[in-house]
């Protein structure tokens, strides 16, 4: 190759090859008073500046994995264990379902299901006086689970480590001040959630989907979208 | 107090058949575990399936798991291992000129960032597997020599021969984009 032999001695007499593990490194020149003034040694360490600035970016790349990449793992295993004539249950090796918050101590780790916290959210958000129910309306991105089963409705909850992040959907009291009935359910719900759970809450979405007791609402459409389990 | 688990809080509980462990394990480790496959084998598929079997064999070696690397030297080592594997496999079979789209335009385009990254992804890939996995490892995923060592059980000085060597073949290889 004849970039090599291009690559070996700067007319200077310096090896290039210093120049590269000192760029690469970022570490200081071995010989800083002969670097300062000689210009061959100046233009190949600009060079070398801009090829290391491209591995940087490269470095910096963000790659993300296939979502399906952990099913596969679990269908493999699955099947390894089945060879192994172990009967194992679905829930097992189908990750997703159910996210856990998970706090380690000394004595063993504690898990908390998404759909314990989610119904925290829930009973802290409806406790709030000016708040008339949750939301029945369909979340945009469900969180936990499938919206409606492992969660109420009007809940979604991302748990990461021992942090959540939380959306809640409601209907509110027809004459509550909606940014103060939101900061209050904000409040409400960090306070619930840290105390009942030890999780922090990083933050808490609030939408209001629709107000209750306004003349114009028909009152079918306010029974409909009672959540379930309420009377 | 709350701290989170530690990986070896999950290995252990793995060990023991907990599958919910290994799953968080999965989780924490899949970016790593992928990226370092995708930067070594250069296409997205092979990646896939190489994270994959080096998940699946961490879950088999877990009884053989002592704890004395920390998880995340181990998992580097499984997956590189993997790759290494797979990329003597596919030796002399695939031209791997044709794996890469080259980049479009000759060196009057080359300032332009993308054909520099679209360079220097191809000339990672050129280098032998010897020594991309070093410069893999060192420049991209940025572990120590010590650890790149431990991860490819080789002395550190020959850890530091080879990447010495991989950084001169990127620069010639560059040279021509500047």
């Amino acid at each position: 190759m004849t970039g090599r032999e291009d690559l070996s001695r700067l007319p200077c007499g310096t090896n290039i090859a210093t120049l590269v593990d000192q760029i690469a490194e970022g570490v200081a020149s071995a010989d800083p008073a002969h670097q300062a003034d000689c210009p061959d040694c100046q233009a190949t360490l600009r060079e070398l500046e801009h090829v290391w600035g491209t591995v940087r970016t490269v470095a910096r790349e963000e790659i993300v994995p296939p979502r399906r990449l952990i099913e596969s793992v679990f269908r493999r295993i699955r099947q390894e264990l089945r060879a192994l004539g172990q009967l194992v249950p679905l829930e097992a090796v189908i990750p997703r379902l159910v996210r856990h918050a998970l706090l380690g101590g000394p004595r063993g780790a504690t898990r908390i299901a998404d759909s314990v916290v989610a119904r925290i959210v829930a009973k802290a958000a409806r406790d709030t006086p000016g708040v008339h129910a949750l939301s029945v309306r369909e979340l945009a991105a469900p969180k936990a689970g499938a919206p409606g089963r492992l969660a109420p409705r009007g809940v979604a909850v991302d748990i990461s480590g021992h942090s959540v992040s939380v959306e809640v959907r409601l209907v509110v009291a027809y004459g509550t001040s909606i940014p103060a009935l939101a900061a209050e359910v904000r409040r409400r719900v960090i306070r619930r959630v840290e105390v009942l759970t030890g999780l922090e809450t990083t933050d808490v979405q609030v939408a209001v989907d629709d107000v209750f007791g306004d003349p114009d609402s028909l009152p079918h459409r306010i029974v409909l979208r009672r959540p379930p389990g309420r009377p | 107090m709350v701290v989170e688990t530690d990986d070896i809080q999950l290995v252990r509980a793995a060990q023991t058949g907990d599958l919910w462990a290994f799953e968080e394990l999965v989780r924490r480790h899949e970016t790593r575990v992928y990226r370092v496959a995708l930067r070594l084998l250069g296409s997205p598929d092979e990646a896939e399936d190489a994270a994959q079997e080096a998940f699946v064999q961490v879950w088999q070696a877990l009884p053989a798991f002592r704890g004395e690397s920390s998880v995340s030297t181990w998992l580097y080592r499984i997956v590189t291992n993997r790759c290494l594997s797979l990329m003597e496999a596919r030796r002399g079979y695939e031209p791997l000129s044709e794996r890469y789209e080259a980049p479009t335009a000759g060196p009057q385009r080359a300032t332009e960032t993308h054909d520099a990254l679209a360079a220097l992804k191809k000339a990672v890939l050129h280098l032998t597997p010897e020594q991309r996995v070093p410069l893999v490892l060192r420049e991209l995923e940025g572990r120590s020599y010590d650890e790149i060592a431990e991860i490819l059980e080789i002395s550190v000085p020959a850890v530091k021969g080879r990447l010495h060597r991989a950084r001169l073949e990127v620069v010639v290889a560059m040279r021509q984009w500047l």
